[in-house]
């Protein structure tokens, strides 16, 4: 493989519980390029990752007279998560733009492919939270969005299964014991398809 | 950088060496001036090398091939090599080939035969040059050929045969390895460029206009297609594809002859590609069909009704209530992480 067609990052499936436990990016080289990493409290790393849930609501929270900046909340059985689209995700914010426009959204179901970005809430410097800054953001049928719970579901219990491993290990130690903290999500989102 | 890098010096006496005696009419000192200059604007010694060459060559009105000789600087003769370690641009290597297939190119003068040659680790495009005057290749038959050149195009390789190439036939036949795939996954991300296009109509050409025109031809009629360049992931691993038209229609529910009216509406050809990529993304499906040289997967069919995963919703939740909640003991404590 030649370098400038570097692979393309596949997206860590995740439910919005991990996505917000998780708190610690990282970069494995010191390359100007190199991919910035999140890692996941189920012992793995995410360049990329993909979420599904419902739309709960879409707010342009950009200052006045700037180009829009989209503010998406979604929720899954696990817990919500939010997604930011402005002019550098032209895409999603065109979707979002779109379902602002349209009186029968929100709620919809939506699936989320994009980077994770982490801020610091003004009122609480000590706390880290991971939000989605989007590449592409979907419109999904309600089997589409059952299908991804599975996904998700068979996904995070593989990386549960998994007790060997550089990130297995760094997330025991970050996150604490990785079954018990994701298991009855995995179980209640699964409780969903029965 | 790990390895120190040569200085200008030894670049140009390496460059000279290599270089067919005679042919460019250029000294060690004034390569050793080109490589400095080069490397003071931070060029790769490798492209500065290539860079030379090339200027050169085309300065003397000869092919690259001709100028660097059957040397490879190495002195001897060019070493046998399998496609598939064929990497390095600008050397000289000698293959044993079958002749895959032959593309027909009326168009370009200066070339005699371009194709596609393969052994059993790969395919790579060939061509000769008119002025090289080497055999013409035999579509089926096997060939060592001795001395060919590499090229490198946009991170393809390619070999051309040139005077120095000898040329013989050999009985073995190879078979080219399969490049057949299937990859499940979700459909993730669609490239530019896709939805409804303009080809160049010239036969045997089909590039895909870029502003009305052909990067060979020019300002050409385009003829309308529907194609969709983008990417499946299965969250372990990506794989870029192609849904020619056919495809396209029948993933999409939007055929050629819709997507041009949309287009004519809309007075945009963009809508098209907009409207494919809300119908396919978040979508999950099994394809199937070939690789091509850029490790763009070629789909010829595609499965819809694929099951998501490899496990039944009973056998997950079995999976799940079987995981055990462990607590930290000494022992894992004591394999500490290193950074």
């Amino acid at each position: 493989m030649s370098q400038n067609h570097a692979e393309r990052q596949p997206a860590k499936r995740l439910f919005a519980a991990e996505l917000n436990e998780a708190d610690y990016h990282f970069k494995e080289t010191d390359e100007d390029r190199a991919p910035n990493y999140l890692l996941l409290p189920s012992g793995d790393k995410a360049n990329r990752v993909m979420m599904g849930g419902t739309l709960m609501s879409v707010e342009d929270v950009s200052n006045e007279g700037n180009d829009p900046f989209w503010k998406a909340v979604i929720q899954d059985r696990t817990g919500e998560f939010r997604a930011f689209a402005g002019k550098y995700s032209p895409e999603a914010a065109s979707v979002l733009h779109g379902v602002k426009q349209d009186e029968s959204m929100p709620p919809a179901y939506v699936i989320v492919i994009g980077k994770t970005r982490e801020y610091r809430p003004e009122d609480d410097e000590s706390e880290i939270l991971i939000n989605i800054q989007p590449e592409t953001i979907a419109i999904v049928s309600e089997e589409q969005r059952n299908n991804f719970i599975k996904e998700t579901a068979e996904h995070t219990i593989n990386r549960l299964e998994n007790e060997t491993g550089e990130y297995v290990l760094q997330a025991d130690e970050r996150h604490g014991d990785r079954v018990s903290l994701l298991k009855n999500d995995v179980r209640e989102s699964l409780g969903m398809l029965e | 950088m790990s390895n120190e890098q040569d200085t200008a010096q030894e670049l140009a006496e390496k460059l000279y060496d290599d270089m067919d005696e005679g042919v460019l009419d250029v000294t060690v000192d004034e390569l050793e001036a080109k490589f400095e200059q080069y490397i003071e604007y931070d060029v790769h010694p490798d492209s500065a090398r290539s860079t030379i060459v090339r200027n050169l060559a085309s300065e003397a009105g000869v092919e690259i091939s001709e100028a660097m000789g059957g040397s490879t600087g190495s002195g001897g003769g060019s070493e046998l090599v399998k496609i598939e370690d064929i990497d390095e641009p600008e050397v000289f290597v000698t293959v044993e080939v079958t002749v895959h297939d032959l593309w027909d190119d009326n168009d370009t003068d200066s070339i005699s035969q371009v194709g596609i040659v393969n052994d059993d680790t790969g395919r790579i495009k060939f061509v000769s040059w008119e002025k090289s005057e080497v055999p013409i290749l035999v579509e089926g038959q096997s060939y060592k050929l001795t001395s060919v050149a590499t090229n490198e195009y946009k991170g393809r390789m390619s070999i051309s045969l040139n005077s120095s190439t000898e040329v013989e036939m050999i009985d073995e036949e190879f078979e080219a390895p399969d490049n057949t795939k299937e990859f499940t996954g979700s459909f993730v991300h669609i490239y530019d460029g896709s939805g409804l296009i303009r080809r160049c109509p010239n036969d045997d050409c089909n590039r895909v206009l870029s502003g009305g025109d052909c990067t060979e031809h020019g300002d050409v009629d385009g003829v309308f297609d529907l194609r969709v360049r983008g990417v499946l992931d299965d969250g372990t691993d990506t794989q870029n594809v192609n849904f020619g038209c056919e495809i396209t229609e029948a993933l999409t529910g939007i055929n050629l002859e819709e997507a041009k009216s949309m287009a004519q509406e809309a007075l945009d050809t963009d809508v098209v590609g907009v409207e494919i990529a809300k119908v396919l993304l978040g979508n999950y499906f099994t394809v199937g069909g070939w690789v091509n040289d850029r490790d763009t997967l070629m789909v010829t069919e595609v499965d819809e009704s694929t099951e998501v995963g490899e496990y039944s919703i009973s056998e997950l939740i079995t999976k799940v209530d079987a995981l055990e909640e462990t607590t930290v003991n000494d022992e894992s404590e004591a394999e500490e992480v290193t950074n």
